[in-house]
């Protein structure tokens, strides 16, 4: 923007002119700002490159499959082009476009995200599905819905996490965990084992995160379960590596 | 990153300023001065009058973005000591990169007889009709282990891949509830951008105390479905 203001300043000093020429444009369109930008057949790193795109030169976005765009060059080649190499490019105005890679903090604001955890619950294996959403850049919230294989019980669980992620430069990233959960109970053999009560717990974790690109992340977790029915106590570990996508 | 483009800024910024003099002296018929002649011949035209473009900030809601892909499949299912079974299914993907993805499968198929039950005559069964359904669904990685292309003719090309995935998940069968750990292989064609065909083969894995001691079974599943991207 400033740079802008200051060529149209300029011009004025000269021409004392400036006609207004208003752009009109279907898709975004961006300026080129690296030397050149590579433009593959297909979406994938191994795709030939047929048209490379010059330094000033503009594209039209037209889509966005995984971590690539779907681009149009002035001449009219369409192909796709790495989200990394247009991160480096230009707005009309002449600020960088708001898609290069930064702290996975402020991109994932306001983000949700989906996925999947296996673990084990002290000898059992276990599994879950999560939903979550981030509303701050250090803060997110998730929901949980799995389930426990023991030998003679399957348990279904629900729970309700607040996931505190203060660090986000780097893509290995620790946090921190705490919430509710609720276990119902279900007898495999039941013959022997009659009606089972639910069981509420409190949870307490951590782990690491490991981004992979901007829409990908692996956890490794590990938690503990303060789990109390029918006024008794107990403890459970868990183990989990999950893994989850933003959009 | 912004190192490099404040450095890109600043750089076309003095750059620009110093056309803008040279052009400026250039036309109020001053004197040359000795910074001109450093002006490379080889520099584009002075821009005098800039075209007023107005502001627009691009967001990436702007765009169509294709990460959902959803489909159905339908293939035969081998059941671990019972018959191979046709089976049907929906999926759900989100592609997160280039590489990986997010698979939800739901799968139903019917058991048929084991070979002791065909033997023994109409009046053995281990399980009832109801316990001989088999549903599962589950969770997987995939991974995009060899993308390319298959040239169907010399006009015809498409992009292909060839991926595998492992996760876990659940298989309802004989009346219990099993932790199911899958692994399999598949490949695709994309047709369309936002049209995909795919074959599969998987083994779903789980333990199983059914017809006989606690032993881990291997269910094979062979399918193949359509996908779409939106």
């Amino acid at each position: 923007m400033i740079l802008h203001l200051r060529w149209t300043l300029l011009a004025l000093a000269v021409s004392a002119t400036s006609p207004a020429l208003q752009a009109d444009e279907q898709a975004p369109t961006l300026e080129v700002a690296d030397p050149y930008i590579e433009v593959h057949t297909a979406p994938g790193r191994g795709y030939p490159i047929f048209h490379v795109i010059e330094k000033g030169e503009e594209v039209e976005l037209l889509k966005r499959k995984t971590n690539w765009y779907k681009v149009r060059a002035a001449s009219g080649e369409t192909g796709w082009t790495k989200a990394t190499q247009l991160g480096r490019t230009l707005e009309p105005t002449g600020l960088p476009a708001d898609l290069p890679e930064i702290g996975h903090g402020q991109y994932l604001e306001s983000s949700w995200r989906v996925g999947f955890t296996a673990g084990q619950l002290e000898q059992s294996p276990s599994f879950s599905l999560t939903v979550g959403y981030r509303p701050l850049t250090w803060l997110g919230a998730e929901l949980e819905a799995g389930k426990i294989y023991n030998q003679s019980v399957t348990s279904d669980y629900y729970g309700a996490n607040l996931i505190i992620e203060p660090l986000h430069g780097m893509a290995l990233t620790p946090y921190a965990l705490a919430g509710v959960s609720q276990f119902s109970f279900d007898a495999r053999q039941k013959v022997l084992l009659s009606e089972l009560g639910d069981a509420d717990g409190i949870t307490f974790g951590g782990g690491m995160g490991y981004y992979v690109g901007r829409n990908f992340l692996i956890r490794a977790e590990y938690r503990v379960y303060s789990v109390s029915s029918n006024s008794d106590s107990t403890g459970l570990n868990e183990w989990k590596i999950g893994l989850n996508t933003f959009f | 990153m912004e190192n490099r483009a404040e450095h890109f800024l600043l750089k076309t910024r003095r750059l620009i300023a110093h056309r803008r003099l040279l052009a400026a002296s250039a036309l109020s018929l001053a004197c040359l001065s000795p910074a001109q002649a450093e002006e490379p011949a080889t520099h584009a035209p002075v821009q005098v009058i800039e075209p007023d473009i107005s502001p627009r900030s691009i967001s990436e809601a702007d765009l169509d973005t294709e990460f959902f892909e959803v489909g159905a499949f339908a293939g035969v299912l081998s059941i671990d000591n019972f018959s191979t079974e046709p089976l049907y299914g929906i999926s759900a993907a989100f592609h997160a990169t280039e590489d990986f993805f997010l698979q939800f499968n739901f799968g139903m198929s019917e058991a048929g007889l084991t070979s002791f039950e065909e033997l023994s005559g109409s009046n053995v069964r281990l399980l009832t009709s109801e316990d001989r359904d088999y549903s599962y669904y589950d969770f997987l990685v995939g991974y995009n282990i060899f993308p390319g292309e298959i040239f169907f003719s010399d006009s015809l090309t498409f992009n292909s891949a060839f991926y595998i995935v492992g996760g876990v998940g659940n298989t309802e069968f004989g009346g219990e509830s099993n932790f199911t750990t899958t692994l399999g292989t598949g490949f695709r064609i994309v047709l369309l951008d936002w049209l995909t065909v795919h074959i599969d083969f998987r083994d779903h894995m789980f333990n199983s105390d059914l017809i006989r001691e606690s032993q881990l079974t291997h269910n094979i599943e062979l399918s193949s479905g359509i996908t779409l991207f939106f």
